[in-house]
């Protein structure tokens, strides 16, 4: 009865439109069984070389990162690239460009979870570790870019002897709260859905520093039905409680900007733009990670085509939403008559960083754009790129903000062209090596993909088509009737 | 369990019988606005067309509200909402009717009937005191209401005779009342707020809506006759480039219709900020419909707590978006503190209306918020749509709060006696087309292919 009403070309092909059934997110005819095999599997088995290679350049660029960092701390923020207009350089801008990234994972297990898109279970649990290993990175950059890194505790509000406190007005200071807040639920979010997948990799553990180290994690989750109706009770809690978080961080970050008057930086469309470009990047940056990674450990039973179809989607529309912002932000520089507003997005487009700002444009509102056609949202390799490039547009995104407003400020004297340092570079490099270190490592000890979820998804899915059928006939039963309405 | 097993009662599809009863309904409001209108005008005739503008921007934001809400149930596919969007569709359709509605606008428009009493005067008074000294400003206000008080009179003898005035700056406001700040208007943009351009927007704006509404009205009743899956398929590829059609189209709408009353105020995010409260409207308006025609017998098997649950969600949701948007516009402008943006804030805080504001706060958010939190009141049909008549009232404050400061001395507030009269009279019309638009039909797609999944539709 598994595929009872499902037609069989829609498991052919689950990215195929068929109004009357939903398509099946799990191929492959596994049983439960086999979806806990194939997952578990990932990481019973050895690695792949390629993992092997990813490391190697990961941990590389991770030494980097502790190369720049140690230089940064011996020397001073001398070492960067900053000079007088421009007091923000890359720091920020790859602050925000992480924080960014690390919107997706939360969005799609809160928000996606509260709008019932089933498919999100193949693809929540990988975007979640991305998430949270992205905000680590993201942290990074305040607390080196203090000149006096002993100093760096001053971030947040510690009480202290000399009774000295950040400025409570400033959004910095709310960065930290908002950052730390959406860091500590989402991992708490994560470290939730984990449980009852370490229990099932505990049981199958054949080793015994395997079966301890599951086992202290699995917290001793036996999937009693007690334990699995307070686990989902306490899921739909926290994806409620997370979703306004999705919405706050990014704009508690955008406030970073909008609340100075900066021409560029205070505009009010500023904080639901963030939100929309996080969304924007942090999904292109799902796509970079799993497109490669469902290919590699086997998955594509479980992030099919379909998913990755609907994460095209989605990137299609944030970049459109960002596209209208840009727009938008274009317009009233025109219709507000504020003639600093209209000089700044006009040096954008065509002073001296017009080539990151063209670069922006093409990646960010452009690339989206090919996703109107199905045959490119299917398309892996297209997927691939465009996911490239808009994580290449959001990064220039940040930086057309915050460099091309301040190089040339209210003072034309001050004005400066801004150049990044080695120091700059390695660190931005460096970060990725961090990110991608985690991000291999989890891959090595996790499963990737939530198996309960996808097993639950499975089991609804069959039971909701056979639900549907039957409401079906009893509707046009009843309106077959002769005492049933007059349609 | 089998197909046989499951046995529905059978339920009336049509709003036939019951439409005399709607139509009587919306003769009594129809007839009891315009009485009562007519006897406010009396006292508050110089406020006429600004109380019908905000009875038009009410009617058209629910009906965009509508709008989305189809475009959207296609664009993603959606399941649970096919036995409520038919309702929904008929809503959005009244945008056909709404030039009507539209046309004593323009004209008022265009006899320049609709000039501001005192926003440029408040607008010159601020420029003036502005650069943030908070504390000085309640001294200021008195003197400035004084002020204003003599300004009123003056523009009451003035509005009457300004024909050659309309086509200036900005449809809203004609020459000879343009504030100083006028002249540093610059040519294009008062070009661009120029009465023809502003007419043609709107002509492309409804054509636009009205084309969009259509099409997904009459593809979805075709389809209850033929059942053909083709039609779904096409309403799905036409969705996404209706969306973004009707982004755009709105946002702008948005600007001209209620940004521009202040020609020199400007936020990025105000369409946006009318969108919220478009959708937030719409979703009352149809919680109200569904349990109204429930009421009558209409539908009663077809829609369930479980339909009613995620139209109260998407009130929740949409509460606490227009409230973020409402925040963010709100929160930037007080802390940058510009004075070519705080001027609007700053009439919206005189007096009175520092009040309405503080309602708006508590009132469209804070209580909405606590209420719908719950399961509780969503999957109970009478309760929700009790709520849905609350947010329809307050979405209904946010309009006056965002039209009227505009349009009255700095710092007095009217009471709202012929906004409410006329706005009643206009909502009589609304239903009497809804229910033209309604009747005659099936008010559920009884042949959507997804029909089922709805029929079978639980939350967890």
């Amino acid at each position: 009865m598994a595929h009872a009403t499902v037609p069989a070309e829609l498991y052919e092909d689950n990215t195929r439109e068929d109004p009357r059934h939903r398509s099946p997110l799990v191929l492959g005819g596994h049983d439960l069984a086999g979806i806990s095999d194939a997952i578990c599997g990932v990481v019973e088995r050895p690695m792949p070389k390629v993992w092997y290679l990813a490391m190697a350049v990961s941990l590389t660029a991770l030494a980097l990162l502790g190369v720049c960092i140690g230089y940064l701390f011996l020397t001073g923020t001398g070492t960067w690239g900053l000079n007088s207009p421009v007091n923000w350089g890359w720091a920020i801008v790859n602050f925000v460009w992480w924080v960014g990234i690390g919107h997706a994972g939360t969005l799609i297990s809160a928000i996606l979870y509260l709008f019932r898109q089933k498919w999100r279970t193949g693809i929540n649990r990988a975007a979640e570790a991305m998430t949270i290993f992205a905000v680590i990175c993201a942290g990074t950059f305040p607390g080196i870019h203090v000149g006096r890194v002993w100093m760096a505790y001053y971030l947040a509000p510690i009480p202290n002897q000399m009774d000295m406190w950040p400025q409570f007005r400033s959004p910095l200071l709310w960065d930290v709260f908002a950052v730390n807040t959406y860091f500590t639920v989402s991992l708490l979010f994560w470290y939730m859905g984990l449980v009852p997948d370490l229990a099932t990799l505990r049981d199958r553990a054949k080793t015994r520093v395997r079966q301890i180290a599951y086992g202290l994690f699995s917290l001793g989750w036996r999937g009693s039905n007690r334990a699995w109706h307070r686990y989902e009770r306490a899921y739909l809690i926290l994806a409620a409680l997370a979703t306004p978080l999705v919405l706050s961080v990014h704009s508690v970050v955008s406030f970073d900007f909008a609340v100075s008057q900066i021409p560029g930086w205070h505009t009010t469309i500023f904080p639901p733009y963030f939100v929309a470009g996080a969304i924007f990047s942090g999904f292109a940056m799902v796509l970079t990670l799993l497109v490669p990674c469902r290919k590699l450990f086997g998955l594509e039973d479980f992030i099919t085509r379909r998913h990755i179809e609907n994460m095209n989607k989605v990137i299609l529309a944030t970049g459109t939403m960002v596209g209208y912002a840009y727009g938008t932000e274009f317009f009233i520089a025109w219709y507000s008559g504020v003639e600093v507003e209209q000089f700044t997005f006009l040096a954008r487009a065509r002073g001296h960083y017009a080539w990151a700002y063209w670069t922006m444009i093409t990646c960010n509102v452009i690339t989206p754009q090919i996703f109107w056609l199905k045959s490119m949202r299917t398309n892996l390799w297209v997927t691939f790129i465009a996911s490239i490039f808009v994580n290449i547009g959001m990064w220039f995104e940040r930086f057309v903000i915050i460099i091309t407003s301040l190089s040339a400020d209210f003072l034309p004297s001050s004005w400066d062209y801004y150049r990044p340092t080695w120091v700059d570079v390695g660190t931005y490099v460096g970060s990725l090596g961090l990110f991608m270190t985690l991000f291999l490592l989890f891959c090595r000890y996790l499963p990737m993909v939530a198996i309960s979820e996808v097993k639950a998804t499975k089991v609804q899915q069959e039971h909701q088509e056979h639900n549907a059928r039957v409401q079906e006939a009893a509707f046009a039963a009843a309106l077959g009737a002769p005492a049933g309405g007059d349609a | 369990m089998s197909a046989a097993s499951i046995v529905r009662a059978p339920e009336t599809l049509r709003l036939d019988g019951a439409a005399p009863k709607a139509n009587k309904v919306a003769g009594w409001l129809l007839l009891l606005g315009t009485l009562l209108c007519g006897l406010f005008s009396f006292w508050h005739h110089q406020r006429f067309w600004s109380a019908y503008l905000l009875a038009f921007s009410y009617v058209l934001s629910i009906t965009l509200g509508g709008l989305f809400f189809v475009i959207v149930q296609h664009l993603v596919r959606a399941g649970w909402s096919v036995t409520v969007r038919r309702v929904a569709e008929g809503i959005a359709y009244n945008v056909r009717f709404l030039p009507l509605l539209f046309l004593p606008l323009l004209f008022a428009i265009y006899m320049g009937y609709l000039q501001p009493a005192s926003a440029g005067h408040a607008r010159e008074h601020h420029a003036a005191t502005a650069a943030g000294h908070d504390e000085g400003a309640a001294g200021h206000d008195e003197g400035a209401a004084g002020h204003d008080e003599g300004a009123a009179g003056h523009d009451e003898g003035a509005a009457g005779h300004d024909e050659g005035a309309a086509g200036h700056a900005s449809p809203w406001v004609a020459g000879p009342h343009l504030p100083k700040a006028a002249h540093h208007m610059q040519p294009s943009k008062a070009k661009y707020l120029s009465f023809p351009w502003f007419t043609l927007r709107f002509v492309v704006y409804f054509l636009l809506w009205i084309g969009l509404a259509r099409f997904f009205f009459k593809t979805s009743l075709r389809q209850d006759e033929t059942g053909d899956l083709a039609l779904t398929h096409r309403m799905q590829w036409v969705a996404p480039i209706a969306v973004v059609l009707f982004g755009l189209s709105t946002s702008l709408a948005g600007m001209d219709l209620l940004m521009a009353l202040d020609p020199y105020w400007f936020s990025t995010i105000f369409g946006v900020y009318f969108f919220a409260g478009c959708f937030v409207s719409f979703c009352a308006t149809l919680g109200l419909s569904l349990y109204l025609l429930q009421r009558q017998g209409i539908i009663t098997e077809s829609v369930t707590p479980e339909h009613y649950h995620d139209v109260g969600k998407f009130m929740f949701a949409f509460i606490v978006f227009w409230a973020y948007i409402a925040y963010s516009q709100y929160m930037l402008i007080w802390y940058g503190n510009l004075p070519e943006e705080t001027g609007w804030f700053y009439i919206r805080q005189a007096g009175d209306w520092a009040y309405v504001g503080l309602f708006l706060v508590f009132g469209h958010f804070v209580l909405p918020f606590l209420l719908l939190l719950s399961r509780f009141p969503k999957r109970r049909p009478a309760l929700l749509a009790l709520g849905c008549v609350y947010v329809l009232a307050v979405h209904f404050v946010d309009l006056f709060w965002v039209i009227q400061p505009q349009k009255s001395p700095l710092g007095h507030m009217p009471v709202p006696l012929l906004d409410v009269s006329l706005a009643l009279a206009v909502v009589g019309l609304y239903v009497y087309f809804t229910v033209s638009n309604l009747r005659g039909i099936n008010l559920i797609p009884t042949r959507d292919p997804r029909l089922g999944e709805c029929l079978a539709h639980e939350n967890y």
